[in-house]
């Protein structure tokens, strides 16, 4: 599930990687878990690129995400978390979840937490229909 | 360029040593490279290219060709692949053999254990993308290749009903040919039961379903078959070599999970045209040396190199298999012979093609050496050493 892309795409080329983390970190900082978007061609990214490697646009968005499947689940003994490889609009992502692993398949809800320095995507549970 | 074949004619590798800062990574290169010279029958005067890993921080081109005083250098290349780079640098070093640019390449790779995973886990400003592995993998706990490893076992098992059990049977299958290879490290046998109860470093990986760190250096002497002929080194002919990378790689290493397909790799683009170059089907290789810096790597070589179907892991839990049933890593593999990033599968191949490997493959005719499958890759077929 995704909503629109927000705001109007912008080339992030002179920016660097370090102007692409921090466009990232502007919407991870009020909440908002999002991967890239291509305009022209509507081509997903993450992690973010500096220009659309499917049509070669220099201009890319943001789509705001806010839930995902699971299509691996690996837990860390030492930590207790477990990552997981999501499908998001297209695309996958990495986010972590200290719940119980969700199954193969399932679809979580994507939030924000981990700490202001270090903001990570967290999974909830989804009370929808599971597999 | 000709249509001449590249042969190597000469191999030499190091002892495979426990991490220890016994001997540096300058002193094992110049062993190796030294003993590959005189192996190929020539003299280190007579190199005049020089291949080897980008990351090989032991010791460079020039310092290489000042240190042993080598005359005309007219060919030096680094290949970036990481593992990948194991074909790609036979591939380059064939280039300029069969178009005249160079006689005889040697190509190398030193591995200082602490000195290499220190260089992947910690800021390398030579490899720029580990800030983003830092900035998007990092908090969300892929740290390692292994927690990568981990997430595409989970990915294989839910899809393919894989089990630890596979992975075992590869792990043991290791085990036995290290244990009767002299320079291997882990050679005591390896059951079941002990896999199956190794406590989990990642997911539901643990210590024995990774590599075994070692310090090493292997080297080779790539020339044309013409002049091999001349040479003392019993030359094996390289019968097809091949890369594959672009967008489709998907990036770095650790990205692999996040690629849309992930067990659709570069290694099956390489498969591909080995298979075509060589003229030759799956069922026509006598002994694999598979890129198996873990267990499941070595899984996702069996699949894409077409030695067993997608998903039909339940090949590998067949008695023998890897051994008598398709010989694999005959010196013991990443797994339990030791981590020379990929080139000891290549010696290894060497070894078998001249019929003097540890483990020989009774009437071996074809060896397939495959890189990793995550990432730009490459690998290479050898055949039998003329006689």
């Amino acid at each position: 599930m995704t909503t629109p892309a927000s705001p109007p795409a912008a080339s992030y080329f002179d920016a660097g990687r370090e102007g692409l983390y921090e466009a990232l970190r502007v919407r991870l900082d009020r909440g908002e878990v999002a991967v890239q978007r291509c305009p022209a061609c509507s081509a997903t990214f993450f992690p973010p690129v500096l220009r659309c490697g499917e049509c070669g646009s220099p201009e890319l968005g943001w789509m705001a995400v806010d839930s995902g499947v699971v299509v691996a689940a690996s837990k860390h003994p030492g930590s207790g978390d477990t990552t997981l490889v999501l499908e998001v609009g297209g695309c996958r992502m990495a986010a972590v979840t200290t719940d119980a692993a969700p199954p193969y398949g399932a679809t979580v809800e994507l939030v924000v937490g981990g700490t202001a320095e270090r903001p990570r995507v967290v999974a909830v549970p989804h009370e929808g229909v599971q597999p | 360029m000709t249509t001449e074949r590249a042969a190597i004619a000469g191999v030499a590798e190091t002892a495979f040593a426990p991490p220890a800062p016994l001997r540096s990574g300058e002193q094992l290169t110049l062993e190796a490279v030294v003993a590959a010279a005189a192996d190929a029958g020539i003299s280190v005067k007579d190199i005049d290219g020089i291949c080897k890993y980008s990351y090989d921080g032991c010791v460079s081109d020039v310092d290489l060709a000042r240190t042993l005083g080598l005359g005309d250098v007219r060919f030096s290349v680094e290949v970036p692949h990481g593992g990948g780079s194991c074909g790609s640098l036979i591939q380059a070093a064939a280039v300029a053999v069969r178009s005249g640019i160079a006689n005889h390449v040697v190509c190398y790779r030193t591995v200082v254990a602490h000195q290499w995973f220190a260089q992947m886990a910690g800021p390398d400003r030579g490899r720029p993308y580990y800030f983003d592995a830092k900035r998007y993998l990092r908090p969300h706990g892929i740290r390692s290749y292994v927690d990568a490893f981990a997430l595409l076992f989970a990915e294989h098992a839910a899809r393919y009903g894989t089990r630890r059990e596979h992975l075992g049977a590869l792990a043991i299958a290791a085990r036995v040919q290290a244990s009767r290879h002299d320079n291997a490290l882990l050679t005591n046998p390896l059951t079941l039961d002990e896999y199956l109860a190794a406590p989990p470093v990642s997911g539901e990986l643990s210590a024995l379903d990774d590599l075994v760190q070692v310090d090493g250096s292997v080297a080779v002497v790539v020339t044309s078959e013409r002049r091999a002929a001349d040479l003392a080194g019993a030359a094996v002919p390289v019968l097809a070599v091949a890369d594959a990378g672009g967008a489709a790689a998907g990036g770095y290493w650790e990205l692999a999970p996040l690629r849309s397909e992930p067990f659709e790799t570069m290694a099956g683009r390489v498969a591909a045209r080995l298979y075509k170059q060589a003229g030759i089907t799956p069922h026509d290789v006598d002994v694999a040396l598979l890129y198996d810096c873990t267990t499941v790597a070595e899984l996702q070589l069996l699949e894409e190199y077409n030695l067993i179907q997608r998903g039909g892991v339940d090949a590998v839990l067949e008695p023998g298999f890897g051994d008598s049933v398709l010989p694999i890593n005959t010196h013991g593999g990443h797994l339990a012979g030791g981590y020379l990033h990929g080139f000891s599968h290549v010696a290894e191949g060497i070894r078998q093609m001249r019929g003097t490997a540890a483990n020989q493959v009774p009437g071996a005719q074809i060896a397939l050496i495959g890189g990793p499958p995550m990432a730009a890759t490459s690998g290479l077929v050898l055949g039998k050493a003329a006689a």
